[in-house]
C-alpha cells in the first residue's frame, strides 16, 4: 500500500526538505506540493490525498485554518511549524504529529510511521510499521512484533520470523507503536504485552526468551496483564 | 574620556584667569578698607574672603532650595503658578529685609539694598535657569537609555523563536539538499538546544529525559568544538536509570559550560583534559566533573564567577537540604562534586 501525500507551506526550501525526506520512504507517495494555501485546499478537495504535511503560519489561509475546513473530509495531518504554542491547538484538530522546524529525518519517519498506522487502520488493513535495516525498508505487522530492545543508538526488533537493527530512540518506538498493547517494561526494553507467556518479579517470558523487567513498572505491568484494579 | 579630561582643564584655567584678574582689580579696595596694621594685612583678606564666600555659598543654598523645591514643584504643577510667583515674592521680600537689617535700616542705603535685591533675583533666575538646563538633560539621558532598553527588547522579541527556527529550516533544508549531512545535523543540534533554552528554560519543572536530552546535545555541540584536538582528551559519561523524575531545567548546565571553558586544550601531552561524569539513578542526580587548566588560559577567560553563584543560590532555594556542591580547586585541576536529591 502507498500513502498518497501532499505538503503546503509557503517556504520553498521547507517544502524541499519534505520532498527530500518522503523520497526516502517506501511507503509515501508526495502527489504535490504547495505554496499557496488555497491552491492545496482545492487540490485536496479535487483529489482527495490521505495525508497532508501542513505548515500553520502562512498569508492568506493559516494551516489551523485550513485543517478546521477539511476535517469533515477525515484525512490525516502532520503540522510542520516553527511555532511550539500552536501545539495545543494542532492536538485539538486532531492532527497526528506537530512536527517543530527544524526536524531530523528519524523525528518525520516517527510521524510518517504513525500516519501510516492510521491510514492502513482507515482502510482496514492490518497494522506494520516500517523500519529501515540498514539500507532496506522492512514492513513488521504488529501481532508479529514480540519485543523491541534498545542499545546505544540502535533498536533491535524481536519477530516472529527473526531480527532486525534500526536506528531509532525507545521514545520513537514508544510513540509509534499503539500502547494498548505494547508496553515499556524497562528502560531498554518494550514488550507486546499479548505475547508475554510467564510473568516473573523481575522477569518477564515471551516465546522462551526472558526479559528484565524494571522495578519502577512491575505495578503497572501486573495491573494491565492481570487485570487487577 | 580624553575629551572630558582637556574640558576641565580648560575650564580650570579660565577660572583660575578669571579669579586672578578680580582679585587683581580689587586689591586697591580691600587694601584701602583694612590697611590699618602691617601684621593684620594677610589675616584680614583671609576673613574677607571667607566671609564673602559664606555670603556667596549662602545665596547659591537658597537658590538651590529655591530651584529644588520651588520651580520643580511649580514645573510638577504642584503650585499653581499664582502660588509661586508669591513665593518668589516672599522670597525677595524676605531678601531684601535681612538686608535692611544688616545695614539697621539706613534710609540712605534702602536705594543700595533695593538694587543689591535686585541683582540677588536676577542670579536667583539664571541659577533657576541653568540648574533646569541641566536637570532636563539629565532626565533626557536617562529617558534615552530607557528607551534604547525598550527598543533592544523589541528587538529581542520580534527577532524571536519563529524567524529564528524559520531561518534555520531554509539552512538546514539548503544543507541536506547540498549533501553536507555533518552541517545538517549540526544545524538541529543547535537548534534544538535553542528551542530548549528558549522554551523548556522557562518552566519551573521538567522530565529528566528532556533534560538529559539538552544537557547530550550540549555536550555534543561542546565536542564538535574540540573535534580536531582528538577525542582523547574527552571523557563524558551520561547514565540515566530510566526512572522517570522531574528536575528544574538548566540546573547543571552552567557547571558543565564552566568546565569546557576553563579546560586547557591547547597544551600537547595525551592524557584527559576534562572529565564528565552524570548519573540519574533512583531519583538521584550525581554529577562530578573534573578538568585541568593554565593559570594563563583561566585568566584570559575568566568570567565574573555569577554562573556559579547563581546555581548555588537556585540550589539553595529549589532544593534546600537536599543538595551538596562541592568545589574543589587544587592549582592544576578544577572538581566539582554536586548530589541532588530530585524525589520529593
Amino acid at each position: 500500500m502507498l500513502i498518497n501525500a501532499v505538503a503546503i507551506d509557503d517556504e520553498v526550501p521547507a517544502l524541499e526538505l519534505i520532498q527530500m525526506y518522503v523520497e526516502k520512504l517506501p511507503f509515501i507517495h508526495l502527489d504535490k506540493s504547495f505554496t499557496d494555501p488555497k491552491e492545496g485546499l482545492q487540490y485536496i478537495f479535487e483529489n482527495q490525498p490521505d495525508l497532508i504535511f501542513l505548515d500553520i503560519n502562512m498569508p492568506g489561509l493559516k494551516g489551523t485554518e485550513l485543517a478546521k475546513i477539511i476535517q469533515p473530509l477525515g484525512k490525516s495531518f502532520i503540522f510542520t511549524t516553527a511555532y511550539s504554542e500552536f501545539a495545543l491547538q494542532g492536538y485539538e484538530l486532531q492532527a497526528l504529529d506537530y512536527l517543530l522546524k527544524p526536524f531530523g529525518f528519524e523525528r518525520f519517519l516517527t510521524a510518517s510511521n504513525r500516519a501510516f498506522q492510521e491510514i492502513v487502520k482507515k482502510k482496514g488493513e492490518e497494522n506494520s510499521v516500517f523500519f529501515k535495516d540498514s539500507y532496506d525498508w522492512v514492513r513488521v505487522n504488529l501481532s508479529e512484533l514480540k519485543y523491541v530492545k534498545s542499545e546505544g543508538n540502535l533498536l533491535f526488533i524481536h519477530t516472529k520470523s527473526g531480527t532486525l537493527s534500526t536506528r531509532m530512540t525507545i521514545s520513537d518506538i514508544l510513540s509509534i507503536l499503539p500502547n494498548d498493547t505494547f508496553m515499556r517494561i524497562h528502560k531498554s526494553y518494550v514488550v507486546n504485552l499479548t505475547g508475554i507467556d510467564k510473568l516473573e518479579k523481575h522477569q518477564v517470558t515471551i516465546a522462551g526468551e526472558t526479559i528484565p523487567l524494571a522495578n519502577a513498572y512491575r505495578e503497572i505491568l501486573e495491573k494491565r496483564l492481570l487485570k487487577k484494579p | 574620556m580624553k575629551e572630558k579630561r582637556t574640558h576641565i582643564i580648560f575650564s580650570v584655567l579660565i577660572f583660575l584667569l578669571v579669579l586672578g584678574y578680580w582679585l587683581f582689580r580689587f586689591q586697591e579696595i580691600v587694601t584701602f578698607e583694612i590697611l590699618e596694621t602691617e601684621e593684620n594685612y594677610l589675616g584680614s583678606i583671609a576673613v574677607y574672603l571667607l566671609s564673602w564666600s559664606f555670603v556667596f555659598l549662602l545665596i547659591n543654598l537658597v537658590a538651590w532650595l529655591n530651584f529644588r523645591y520651588v520651580f520643580l514643584k511649580w514645573k510638577e504643577s504642584f503650585f499653581s503658578s499664582i502660588s509661586f510667583i508669591a513665593i518668589e515674592l516672599i522670597l525677595l521680600a524676605l531678601v531684601f529685609e535681612l538686608l535692611q537689617w544688616t545695614t539697621q535700616g539706613e534710609e540712605e542705603l534702602m536705594k543700595d539694598n533695593l538694587t543689591v535685591t535686585l541683582i540677588i533675583a536676577l542670579y536667583f533666575l539664571a541659577f533657576t535657569w541653568v540648574s533646569d538646563l541641566i536637570h532636563v538633560k539629565r532626565k533626557q539621558a536617562k529617558l534615552l537609555q530607557q528607551k534604547e532598553r525598550a527598543e533592544l527588547m523589541l528587538l529581542q522579541s520580534q527577532l524571536n523563536p519563529h524567524f529564528l527556527f524559520n531561518a534555520l529550516n531554509t539552512t538546514y533544508s539548503t544543507a541536506m539538499s547540498e549533501g553536507s549531512e555533518q552541517t545538517a545535523s549540526q544545524i538541529l543540534q543547535l537548534s534544538g538546544l535553542m528551542r530548549f533554552a528558549l522554551e523548556k528554560s522557562k518552566l519551573d519543572m521538567i522530565s529528566i529525559e528532556d533534560e538529559l536530552g539538552f544537557l547530550e546535545k550540549y555536550i555534543q555541540v561542546h565536542k564538535d568544538r574540540y573535534r580536531k584536538k582528538g577525542k582523547d582528551v574527552l571523557n563524558v559519561q551520561v547514565v540515566w536509570d530510566g526512572i522517570e523524575v522531574q528536575i528544574s531545567p538548566m540546573m547543571v548546565q552552567p557547571l558543565i559550560e564552566n568546565t569546557f571553558k576553563f579546560a586547557d586544550f591547547g597544551s600537547e601531552s595525551g592524557k584527559v583534559k576534562l572529565e564528565i561524569d552524570l548519573k540519574v539513578e533512583d531519583g538521584e542526580l550525581t554529577l562530578v566533573t573534573q578538568n585541568y587548566f593554565s593559570i594563563k588560559h583561566v585568566n584570559e577567560n575568566k568570567g565574573t564567577g555569577q554562573g556559579i553563584q547563581l546555581v548555588k543560590q537556585r540550589l539553595k532555594s529549589i532544593y534546600p537540604n537536599r543538595h551538596a556542591l562541592k568545589i574543589e580547586d587544587d592549582g592544576a585541576a578544577f572538581k566539582v562534586f554536586l548530589k541532588i536529591n530530585l524525589k520529593e
